[in-house]
């Protein structure tokens, strides 16, 4: 009954995103075109009034908004010339300009780093609003011999901590498999780390993989992993960047304690249709696009699906010559202007990852998300945009053994909406105002009995209910050419909604179940717990010299779901644990301060940034706890305080044939459990290393381009191992049983961890005056073959000495080929 | 059971993901620089009649050579008192070892109190023995397993997979543990053989091993099943064999601690382990609650049952002859001229013996 509800859900959940797409592409499709639109075209005209309508010559007033591809994001620093007579303007942080401009015709040139040019032949003969999107560059994937790729300078960027990183520098990565993929690439960037091969997420300056707000699109992805882990979910042909803040953190983002990864997924191709595809070792991928309307509204859909099968069949065992391994993805998007001011999408996104062991044992788990959108320009000095979205991720076990047979799942439904303003007072000064609404649907966990032999009995944990809304305002203020600051609040208050129960404990003694004094009821929507809490975020940068900044923030973040889970790598089938009764939302306080540097002319930039966090109410769990199936979930989680802190040196050089990229981050992550009336402790109430503290860690990629089209690219890492917990002593019982004694949580360390890699990318293009190309890129992973530990286990034989073994997930050279097409 | 299970398949999962994807397990150096010992406790009060043991030691030092020296604790005092106000004190028998023979009531609760030579105390929290529940058979089966032998060749083997089946009777969800030994005829044989012995040798099944079963997760009218041995089928089952299963019933908190005991052993360094952590039994010092007693004093009722196998009723004919068919070899190839030389070895034939 249960399985075919949930396939009714499926289907009910398919229908409604696939009629959202059809509606969406017939009104792109059928919107009527006004004679001014910010058009994609290299060069167009644009008429404001006619010769006839002016008396004499003057000026005219020429002003606008530059945005990105995806009309969300405003762009900084753009810069608007007019060559024949020597007129510059730049854009400021919210992408708007003003210039006067002498009456008559003139080229407008308009360029920003990282995105293509585009030329204006401007006929101004009154004041007019010019607003246009630039294309990255990666957009065309063409060939520069100067690779800069970033989309801004270190320096010139207002956010403290905010990393940007575009496809293209991605791909210049040496990956596993070949594959270009953007988990494995922002690990590169310092204070990025994970715990290991194949695990899954990332552990942004000592946090928790959960503590990181993973947006596509604007929606949530609560497992960024195919695979178990090996590869990102995000399809590369599709994106067409990433942005992640590791420091401060803007107002309009929040519901995570250490960082944002934002990515955007590229708009379709307005004028022309493209194909683009890859094939690799591991998978295989295919996008279209083009217009539905020309110039005014594209599609894009690509799909991404594995074969690694052949590696299980490649091993000479029978049960994994009877498994499978399986993962696909399906995105697609539209997206287009409606009038002149207004431009709306929907994207929709879906994927699946199948893992079956022999006869016994199988996991599914799926993410599907739909996303609809709308920015509109309000004239000169304002604009809107609202986001909807709404998601799902899914996950399932199998066990197919005998009268074990059962399946257990776990569902996040979630449904979330922005609605965000942006005033501009005047050239330095704008506001940024919004409200944000979360609505959580979580079944932490059914069981059910398949088939009928099975004796498995039935059990389903309550559905648990949150919603988070946070309203916010952010003021960005300009003080001549020396000073930016950014002052914001954000306010969030979250209820825990019923229906539900609630058990009560003693107040004198640790939470335990098998002492349950008393228990609340909580009807359909009644308030079963709330909280709320201002957060308030400031970031500076002071430029001390043309090329050297000093930046700062500080950030407060509160977080009222967390992923429940005591492994050191987050696992598919971990809870999503919504803030409740007994479980108060974490929160944390961020500090950060760093010089930045650069010296254009040579392509150089560094700098070296200090951060601190101060954690509250974290969460940790007790020796053994019971995650899985436990109604009474709070009785094994304790509360503590965190922090953690450290230092990021990074230097870049980005212009030549010869670059290089590197980075060294000391970090530490510690916690502190204290025993108390109605808790135990960890390790006596002191301070001890997280999972995720690595104090060293070290980057460094040497990109080479060899010829025009061909690169070379080596990369090192370098780490700290992670802590673990190791025995000190045994002890025997009657059937020679070797017993261990552990250690103080987190007392010793894993090897240390390094490895090479090293790529060369061969492009073969067809015609010059096109973008069609295909290429081959030959990589090899973990070039010297190091058996870096992911854990380190022990065991014992009777009356032997206790052995230590490592576990090397990627303990071997990974050679790869993967071809690339573009046409 | 729903969580023992559903964490046993995504480790299994973890794991066989890992290693399919070119992982690799391998023994390295590991230092340890420690030197703490601290007493444990290994000891069961079942509600036989018979000769029941407390044993008391020192933990072993890992690390510095001597992992498996576990001093004995000596001249203690131990006594299990009861839910009644009764006392029984117990004899030590050899170094570290107290014994008394006696037997403990199902639904009384019993506690151990011992007092250590240096004035320190130990106790136990008292623990209710749980009703008896009984195995109600036995199920088998064969299963070939090649492996690649220390000298590189490809060599299979036959294994015996056992299966426990409980009926849960009156609505009781018991929490179980199963211990297993076995004996089996071993005749001499060796050349110009005038009068051949036959011996009779008792093994212990499950040295090292520990096998539990929660039968919370049952739905109704269901026998609970638990695979609780595999043995392989070697010259020990030529003649006949036979298979004696204890299954002890015990509390929840002594299961708790033999499950939170499995998970540290099973430990494979799947991606997906939880962390492993140190077991707490239900021993403690009174006068210092810093002071960590390791181990379980374990108040268990107990049911026996024995199968006897041939390879008739296995189904399985090829099984090799007793002598020389041992994969280990000295004190075997010794045997089949002496067979008294077998550890847990007797001339006797036990009277259940065909």
């Amino acid at each position: 009954m249960g399985i075919n509800y949930n396939m009714y859900l499926h289907l009910q959940t398919f229908l409604r995103e696939f009629l959202l797409f059809i509606i969406s592409i017939c009104l792109l499709v059928c919107w009527p075109t006004s004679s001014m639109q910010a058009q994609q075209d290299t060069l167009f005209v644009a008429n404001y009034g006619s010769e006839e309508d002016i008396a004499s010559p003057g000026l005219a007033k020429l002003s606008g908004t530059i945005m990105d591809t995806d009309g969300v994001l405003p762009l900084f620093g753009v810069e608007l010339f007019i060559r024949r007579i020597q007129q510059k303007v730049r854009t400021d942080t919210k992408g708007y300009f003003e210039m006067a401009v002498p009456t008559g015709k003139h080229l407008l040139e308009i360029s920003g780093k990282g995105y293509l040019k585009k030329r204006v032949q401007l006929n101004i003969y009154q004041d007019g609003i010019l607003n246009l999107n630039l294309l990255p560059e990666d957009y065309q994937l063409e060939e520069v011999l100067i690779l800069d790729q970033g989309a801004e300078s270190k320096v010139a960027e207002k956010t403290v901590g905010l990393e940007r990183m575009s496809v293209k520098q991605m791909e210049r990565k040496a990956l596993l498999m070949g594959e270009t993929d953007v988990l494995r690439s922002i690990q590169t960037i310092s204070g990025v780390s994970s715990v290991g091969d194949g695990a899954s997420g990332f552990n942004v300056r000592g946090g928790n993989t959960d503590e990181n707000l993973i947006l596509q699109d604007q929606g949530l992805v609560f497992n960024p992993t195919h695979a178990l882990g090996f590869f990102s979910l995000f399809h590369p042909d599709l994106v067409s960047g990433v942005e992640l803040y590791k420091g401060g953190l803007p107002s309009k983002y929040g519901g995570r304690l250490s960082s944002v990864l934002d990515v955007k997924l590229r708009r379709g191709n307005t004028e022309q249709f493209k194909a683009r595809g890859g094939v690799g070792m591991a998978s295989s991928r295919l996008s279209f696009e083009g217009p539905i309307k020309k110039n005014r509204s594209s599609f894009l859909v690509g799909a991404r699906a594995s074969y690694i099968d052949w590696m299980l069949r490649a091993i000479n065992d029978a049960d994994l010559q009877k498994s499978d391994a399986f993962f696909y993805d399906v995105t697609a998007k539209v997206d287009g202007f409606i009038g002149q001011n207004t431009q709306a999408g929907i994207s929709v996104f879906n994927s699946f990852d199948d893992f079956t062991f022999a006869d016994e044992a199988k996991i599914d788990y799926e993410t599907r998300s739909a996303t609809a959108y709308v920015n509109h320009i309000l004239g000169e000095k304002a604009s809107l945009s609202f986001n909807l979205n709404a998601g799902q991720y899914i996950s399932s076990l199998f066990d197919l053994k005998g009268t074990n047979q059962s399946e257990f799942d776990i569902d996040i439904n979630y449904y979330r909406s922005r609605l965000n303003a942006l005033i501009r007072f005047s050239e330095n000064q704008n506001l940024n105002v919004g409200v944000e609404g979360n609505l959580y649907d979580v079944t932490p966990g059914t069981i059910e009995p398949v088939g009928e032999i099975s004796s498995i009995q039935p059990q389903t944990l309550d559905k648990e209910r949150g919603l988070e809304l946070s309203i916010y305002a952010e003021q960005n203020m300009t003080f001549g050419e020396v000073f930016d600051l950014t002052v914001g609040l954000r306010f969030t208050s979250y209820r825990n909604i019923g229906p539900g129960t609630v058990y009560l404990y003693p107040e004198d003694r640790p939470k335990d179940f098998a002492v349950v004094t008393d228990s609340l009821v909580f009807g359909s929507g009644e308030t079963i717990a709330s909280y709320s809490g201002l957060e308030p975020r400031v970031s500076f940068k002071w430029n001390l010299s043309s090329n050297g900044a000093l930046k700062g923030g500080y950030y407060k973040a509160f977080q009222y779901i967390s992923q429940i889970s005591n492994t050191a790598a987050a696992a598919p089938i971990d809870i999503w644990q919504l803030a409740n009764y007994h479980i108060g939302p974490q929160e944390a306080d961020n500090f950060s301060l760093g010089y930045f540097h650069e010296f254009p002319d040579r392509g150089l930039e560094a700098s070296f940034n200090v951060f601190y966090r101060d954690i509250k109410q974290l969460i940790e769990y007790k020796d053994f706890a019971e995650l899985i199936l436990n109604n009474h979930l709070e009785t094994e989680l304790l509360r503590g305080n965190g922090r953690t802190y450290g230092a990021e040196f990074y230097f870049n050089k980005r212009k030549g044939r010869h670059q290089i990229e590197t980075n060294y981050t000391f970090s530490r992550a510690l916690r502190k459990v204290e025993a108390s009336e109605t808790q135990v402790g960890i390790n006596a109430g002191e301070w001890f290393p997280s999972n995720y503290d690595k104090p060293h860690n070290f980057n460094i990629t040497y990109f080479f381009q060899t010829r025009k089209n061909n690169n070379f690219s080596v990369n090192f890492t370098y780490s700290t191992g992670r802590p673990i917990t190791a025995p000190v002593s045994n002890y025997t019982n009657d059937n020679l049983l070797n017993i261990p004694v552990y250690s103080d949580r987190n007392k010793f360390r894993i090897p240390d961890y390094h490895r090479l890699d090293i790529a060369y990318t061969a492009t073969f293009k067809q015609k010059k005056e096109t973008d069609d190309k295909h290429a081959i890129t030959l990589s090899v992973y973990n070039l010297y073959a190091r058996k870096n530990a992911y854990s380190v286990f022990f065991r014992q034989s009777p009356f032997q000495a206790i052995q230590a073994f490592r576990l090397a997930v990627l303990g071997t050279m990974f050679p790869s080929i993967t071809y690339n097409f573009q046409f | 059971m729903h969580k023992n299970r559903i964490q046993h398949i995504f480790l299994l999962l973890g794991c066989v993901y890992a290693f399919s994807m070119l992982g690799c397990v391998d023994e390295i150096r590991f230092n340890i620089d420690t030197d703490e010992r601290k007493i444990s406790l290994d000891g069961l009060l079942s509600d036989s009649l018979m000769t029941q043991t407390i044993n008391l030691s020192y933990s072993s030092i890992i690390g510095v050579g001597n992992d498996n020296i576990q001093p004995p604790v000596e001249g203690a005092v131990v006594e299990i008192k009861d839910g009644e106000g009764n006392s029984f004190l117990f004899e030590e028998v050899s170094p570290g070892t107290y014994e008394r023979f006696m037997a403990g009531e199902i639904g009384r609760s019993y506690q151990v109190e011992i007092s250590l030579p240096d004035g320190n105390k130990i106790m136990s929290r008292p623990i209710i023995m749980q009703p008896s529940v009984p195995v109600d058979s036995l199920a088998y089966s064969i299963e070939a397993v090649a492996e690649i032998n220390p000298s590189g060749n490809l060599v299979s083997a036959n294994f015996m997979n056992v299966r426990a089946i409980t009926r849960i009777r009156d609505g009781i969800r018991p929490f179980l543990r199963w211990r297993a030994q076995g004996v089996y005829e071993f005749r001499e044989e060796y050349s110009g053989a005038l009068n051949v012995r036959w011996c009779y040798v008792r093994e212990n099944l499950d040295i090292n091993n520990l096998v539990i079963g929660d039968t919370r997760g049952l739905a109704n009218g269901f026998d609970f099943q638990e695979d609780i041995l595999t043995k392989e089928l070697d010259g020990k089952f030529f003649y006949q064999y036979a298979l004696e299963i204890l299954q002890y019933s015990m509390s929840e908190e002594e299961y708790t601690y033999w499950d939170n005991i499995s998970s540290i052993l099973n430990r494979d360094g799947s991606i997906f382990n939880p962390p492993p952590g140190t077991v707490r039994g239900n021993l403690f010092d009174p006068n210092d609650s810093d002071n960590e007693i390791l181990g379980f004093f374990s108040v268990a009722s107990v049911t026996f049952k024995r199968d006897i196998i041939t390879p008739n009723n296995l189904g399985f004919s090829s099984i090799p002859k007793t002598c020389f068919s041992f994969r280990s070899a000295a004190r075997q190839i010794q045997a089949c001229s002496d067979c008294t030389v077998l550890s847990g070895s007797t001339q006797e034939r036990p009277p259940y013996w065909d």
